[in-house]
């Protein structure tokens, strides 16, 4: 019961910081393209 | 190479926090639910670190006026939404199964988090909505300053606010902490620390590349074609 | 008197005077605070016992965000050129700063009084027993909100966003302001002592001046 909670609480964690480091990838990924 | 040094041992100890809080011993009162806890309270600490961090590169601009400062400021700033958003989302999870709701108008501490959010995606309105750099660093340092001065005085009245209107019993703060517990705690502040850390140098070394291309866009001639300029600075 | 604080009359009475002569606030502001006090109750099933419970959270609510639209107003901008000219003729940012703010808090006093009889007659709260005694705490209220509107006007000078980015910035930083005020309220009604809140607003006060005083040349610098 509870660990439907606590999966909940660690997928939203992880969720928004890997998602903060793929947007942090994608931006520098297109600023150095371009540069080529 | 030493590029990879930071991510790769934040995400070792990040796993080692994960490890840790799993299995770590059930609280007497929550049970398994202390394990929310573990990140809810690592991220709100870190939250507020990254503020504070935000202050004081915001002074240092001021200051010394050197582009570093704010690249640093602007960066931890939105590292710091990132963990405010966390610790926000965590918090009510933890709420729902303990007290039967997502929010609960008597925990000061998630008030003035919320509020803090806020202030935080001020901050960065304001930076998108200033095109040249010199002036979205001052005025962003500015509000630093003015921020520094006001969140904890907003953070003061809504815990005032809250002794008068009694909340709910179990709170995050008031939760006993036995060794093995209070290890598991230690643990995941150590490695949100180093996210941060290594976060901050990744979105530091972004606004650089991303400065780099905005002078470029700007002045393909260079210095030649603008008029010169009162102040000094990149 | 010292010349800082003639600095700072002038500006303020320069506010004043052009808000009279081509202002917002008298003719824009005050009624559309009105307004939105009366629609208010429209969106409610209309229970008297809510509207009197709603009375003073709507009073607070608009005076926030109206009171920032007046703090924010045009008539208290200048351009650049005219920022410039008055760097030149040796205007002392700090006084700029306290001028602005005195102009704005004389405005806010106006729309804090205007809207009572309004709110009392469409909500009908609890009387006060001593509604004298809020005297201070709107005084302090009203001077808080107009500093904190004054810094986030100067902070967004030139920006094309200005009219929704300045109140969006000011408002949570405005929580100990409201706070303050409408606690002291609550405890008036209750017969309790307001030392607490009106310490409260003290404090911000003092804090929202110090952070002008600070700011005042670094925001000159943004403006010019």
């Amino acid at each position: 019961m509870s660990a439907g909670w606590i999966w909940a609480a660690y997928l939203v964690t992880y969720g928004l910081i890997f998602g903060y480091v793929f947007s942090l990838v994608r931006r520098s990924r297109r600023l150095t393209r371009r540069e080529s | 190479m030493t590029k990879r040094i930071l991510p790769v041992l934040a995400g070792l100890a990040l796993v080692a926090a994960l490890a840790v809080a799993l299995s770590s011993p059930p609280d007497v009162l929550q049970g398994d639910f202390v394990r929310i806890l573990y990140i809810h309270v690592a991220n709100a600490w870190l939250a507020f670190l990254a503020f504070g961090v935000t202050a004081a590169a915001s002074i240092g601009w001021l200051v010394r006026k050197k582009p570093g400062y704010d690249r640093v400021a602007a960066s931890s700033a939105e590292i710091g939404v990132l963990f405010t958003a966390v610790t926000l989302f965590t918090g009510m999870i933890w709420g729902k199964p303990i007290w039967g709701t997502f929010w609960d108008w008597g925990d000061a501490r998630m008030a003035s988090t919320a509020l803090m959010f806020f202030v935080y995606l001020g901050y960065l309105a304001l930076r998108r909505a200033t095109p040249d750099r010199q002036a979205r660093a001052r005025r962003s340092a500015i509000l630093g300053v003015i921020a520094v001065v006001q969140v904890p005085l907003v953070y003061f009245s809504v815990t005032l606010w809250r002794t008068l209107h009694q909340g709910l019993t179990i709170r995050p703060d008031s939760v006993q902490m036995e060794p093995a517990m209070l290890v598991a705690l230690l643990v995941n502040v150590g490695a949100f620390s180093l996210l941060y850390l290594a976060l901050l140098t990744a979105r530091v070394r972004l606004a650089r590349l991303e400065e780099a291309a905005e002078a470029h866009e700007r002045a393909p001639a260079g210095r030649a074609v603008t008029a010169p300029r009162l102040e000094t600075g990149q | 008197m010292s010349s800082f604080w003639r600095q700072a009359l002038q500006v303020a009475k320069r506010d004043l005077l052009v808000e009279g002569r081509a202002g917002e606030g008298v003719g824009i502001v005050l009624p559309f605070g009105a307004l939105a006090v009366f629609v208010v109750p429209l969106a409610t099933s209309g229970s008297a016992s809510l509207l009197a419970d709603l009375a003073a959270p709507v009073y607070w609510l608009v005076t926030l965000l109206f009171g920032m639209q007046l703090a924010l107003r045009q008539t208290a901008t200048e351009t650049v050129p005219q920022r410039r000219l008055l760097v030149l003729l040796g205007l002392d940012p700090v006084a700029r700063f306290v001028g602005r703010t005195l102009s704005a808090w004389v405005l806010l006093i106006g729309l804090q009084l205007v809207l009572i009889p309004l709110v009392v007659l469409f909500y009908e709260p609890e009387p006060v027993p001593t509604p004298a005694l809020m005297l201070p705490a709107l005084a302090l209220y009203a001077l808080g909100l107009a500093m904190l509107g004054t810094l986030a006007g100067d902070l967004t000078v030139g920006l094309r966003t200005r009219t929704a980015l300045a109140p969006m910035l000011a408002a949570p930083l405005a929580v100990p302001l409201v706070m303050g005020a409408s606690q002291s309220l609550i405890s008036i009604s209750r017969g309790e002592g307001i030392l607490t809140w009106t310490l409260l607003l003290v404090a911000t006060d003092l804090a929202l001046s110090v952070a002008g005083v600070v700011t005042a040349r670094p925001l000159e610098e943004t403006a010019t």
